[in-house]
């Protein structure tokens, strides 16, 4: 014969009894008991989202927007076994030192944040006054404030590859298409702060590898709008090419179309205006001979397609820059992943000094410039540098930089 | 000779077009006696409508020149009579705070509205001309033209036509103009209307020559300022010759020196026009 239990009665008693314990149960049991959703990386960004650097902010903060849902949808973060979906937090720094170190400190002492990434030297100075003392790994774009980079510095990345590691793409390039004896001089324009006198600098260290003899070095107010005097100047003794770093496009093109109305032939480079659509709208015609480093305006494999498809249809647009900084969540995934942990930000930072990604938006990246710099903590990826011939742009060189011995 | 000549072209159109903003500016403050502080957006606001006319919509160029300043006067009538016109007579920080108000809340409207990224809007002409071995492209001499073309209209207008002479006369003594029967509330609308379609037009010519962004109001603002205090507050023919000093500071000392040296003279000039005509080189006195 089976025995039956009799049935569960609940009298007043046992419903208070139980109610009392289901009130109590959360704070006697730890709380992964009751956690119903997997744990939450958090990774903040101080970037500007408004004022003339604004463009870079937003294309940062699209990449780390859509890396946060690609990698969410795809189950998350696995650290030891363990899921981990990651929430993207933004502050705008409106491109100012004081703003960004204010929302960096918001991100770090508020939302509690252990990863922040930022854009631009204003941005990143202020934020490296509070991330590097409160021991947050920070990931951003900057060429110059080289003072504020390297051992000192541990926690500290810089994604975007410079215009010092990109001139060993662009400038064998362009030594293939005009040919040697074609480029033996060169110029610099650049903005008259920091950045560009960092910038200048890291310029002139290339062009004496390439033994290449520096005609003249120009250096501009942020606010300037009429570069016709500064082009003049530059141009007086012509050299064979220019190269305006770390110039945003709109200021670029204003450059470009000045030199052209005032008659320079040669090619301009330009390593930091990763885009074309500006260019080609502000100068015209005079676009023809505008060589652009990192600008890969044609996405062609299957993993750029898909970051241009996602973007397009989660932002409603896309463009080369964008691309660019898409790969930096990715590269913090595998960092996490690789130690083990989310939390201990110095072993994050030693293992995202390990990680290589073989087939991002950029192609391949590793992270290098130990001898330059004491540590690997900068981003270095294969250069598709567009030209502009006839008003039309496109990618006509792809290679990794061969940088020297003793970078 | 070719490169001091290069430089005096450059110079000329630059200050051309630097006037051209700041007769807007002390046209404003000569009538009504406020700190228009949102001018430069004045300037944003018309090139970004030209930007859409032409570049976006395909429309014929000088048709979105016109559409552009009829915007902007439209938007700084109304400006006038709902924000200012309120605040008349009463101390100039009450107009100083709600101008600056209206830098803030138009600057970033504009960038939500217009995107932060740097356009540019496609030249009604192209090619350019050597004069004296100085390349002067066409576009320049254009801008300049119309430049000039339209400070002669304004001056003409001020000096000639009913209105014109209502608007001096406000400008000179407003309770006396009252007492004449001068509508003074219709004159500072349309005072305030034409200014900001000078800065419209400046925003269009600069535009076009250079490139547009939803931040370029401020610098326009400082320049505008700039050349008024060098000319004198209320003076068109003082915005005038300030904003050549300015252009040609900005030119040849950029050119042969650099572009901080030239900010530096900049204002070593304006605080010696200071020292020895406190009003600038032909304003009134406005205390």
């Amino acid at each position: 014969m089976r025995k039956t239990s009799p049935p569960l009665l609940m009298n007043r008693r046992r419903l208070l009894t139980t109610g009392a314990v289901a009130l109590a149960a959360p704070a006697i049991l730890p709380r992964s008991v009751f956690s119903q959703t997997p744990k939450t990386i958090r990774i903040g960004g101080a970037v500007p989202l408004s004022g003339p650097v604004a463009y870079w902010g937003h294309s940062t903060a699209q990449g780390f927007g859509d890396g946060a849902a690609v990698i969410n949808a795809a189950g998350g973060v696995m650290i030891n076994g363990e899921p981990h979906m990651i929430e993207v937090i933004d502050y705008d720094t409106k491109g100012e030192v004081a703003d960004s170190r204010a929302a960096t400190l918001r991100l770090v002492e508020q939302d509690k944040v252990k990863y922040v990434y930022s854009q631009a030297a204003a941005s990143t100075v202020g934020m490296l006054q509070v991330t590097e003392p409160a021991g947050v790994l920070s990931i951003v774009a900057c060429w110059g404030y080289l003072d504020l980079f390297g051992k000192n510095y541990p926690l500290h990345f810089r994604a975007e590859t410079s215009d010092y590691e990109q001139g060993f793409a662009y400038i064998p390039f362009m030594q293939e298409k005009y040919g040697k004896d074609a480029l033996k001089t060169a110029a610099f324009i650049g903005p008259n702060d920091q950045d560009g006198t960092d910038c200048h600098a890291s310029y002139k260290r290339l062009m004496d590898y390439y033994g290449i003899t520096q005609k003249s070095a120009e250096f501009y107010n942020w606010e300037d709008t009429d570069f016709y005097p500064i082009v003049a100047k530059t141009i007086a003794d012509p050299p064979d090419f220019i190269v305006t770093s770390p110039s945003p496009p709109g200021i670029t093109a204003s450059i470009i179309k000045a030199a052209r109305e005032l008659g320079y032939t040669g090619p301009i480079s330009s390593p930091a205006a990763s885009e074309t659509t500006t260019i080609l709208e502000v100068a015209g015609e005079h676009a023809d001979g505008v060589v652009l480093p990192v600008t890969n305006v044609s996405p062609s494999t299957d993993t750029q397609k898909a970051v241009e498809k996602r973007f397009m249809e989660r932002f409603g647009t896309f463009n080369a820059l964008a691309g660019n900084y898409s790969w930096w969540i990715y590269s913090l995934k595998a960092a996490w992943e690789m130690a083990g942990t989310a939390e201990d930000t110095k072993a994050v930072a030693e293992a995202l000094a390990q990680v290589q990604l073989e087939d991002t938006y950029v192609g391949r990246v590793k992270w290098g410039g130990e001898k330059s710099f004491g540590v690997a903590r900068q981003g270095i990826y294969d250069c598709y540098t567009t030209t502009i011939d006839k008003g039309v742009a496109q990618v006509e060189d792809v290679r990794f930089p061969a940088l020297p011995d003793d970078y | 000779m070719s490169d001091f000549l290069q430089m005096g072209l450059t110079g000329l159109s630059l200050g051309l077009m630097y006037a051209l903003i700041a007769i807007g500016l002390t046209l404003i403050f000569g009538v009504m006696r406020i700190i228009q502080y949102a001018h430069g957006e004045m300037f944003m606001l018309g090139a970004f409508a030209l930007y859409y006319w032409h570049a976006e919509l395909g429309l014929p160029y000088w048709a979105g020149v016109a559409f552009s300043a009829g915007l902007i006067f439209c938007l700084g009538a109304v400006l006038q009579v709902v924000l200012f016109k309120p605040l008349q007579g009463k101390n100039i920080l009450y107009s100083l705070a709600v101008s600056l108000g209206l830098v803030l809340i138009i600057s970033g409207s504009g960038q939500l509205l217009f995107g932060t990224t740097t356009k540019g809007i496609p030249s009604a002409v192209s090619g350019g001309m050597l004069i004296g071995g100085a390349y002067l492209s066409y576009e320049r001499i254009v801008i300049s033209a119309v430049s000039i073309g339209l400070i002669i209209a304004l001056w003409a207008f001020l000096r000639h036509s009913v209105t014109g002479f209502a608007i001096r006369a406000v400008a000179e003594d407003p309770q006396t103009a009252a007492l004449q029967g001068i509508r003074t509330d219709r004159v500072h609308w349309i005072a305030f209307g034409i200014g900001s379609a000078m800065a419209a037009i400046a925003g269009c010519m600069m535009g076009t020559l250079l490139s547009i962004v939803p931040t370029m109001g401020f610098l326009a603002t400082i320049k505008a300022f700039m050349i008024v205090i060098m000319g004198g507050l209320g003076s068109v023919i003082g915005a005038l010759i300030g904003g050549l000093i300015l252009g040609m500071i900005d030119s040849v000392v950029t050119t042969t020196i650099s572009g901080d040296i030239a900010i530096i003279l900049s204002f070593v000039v304006i605080f010696l026009i200071l020292v020895f005509r406190p009003s600038g080189l032909f304003g009134q006195n406005w205390d």
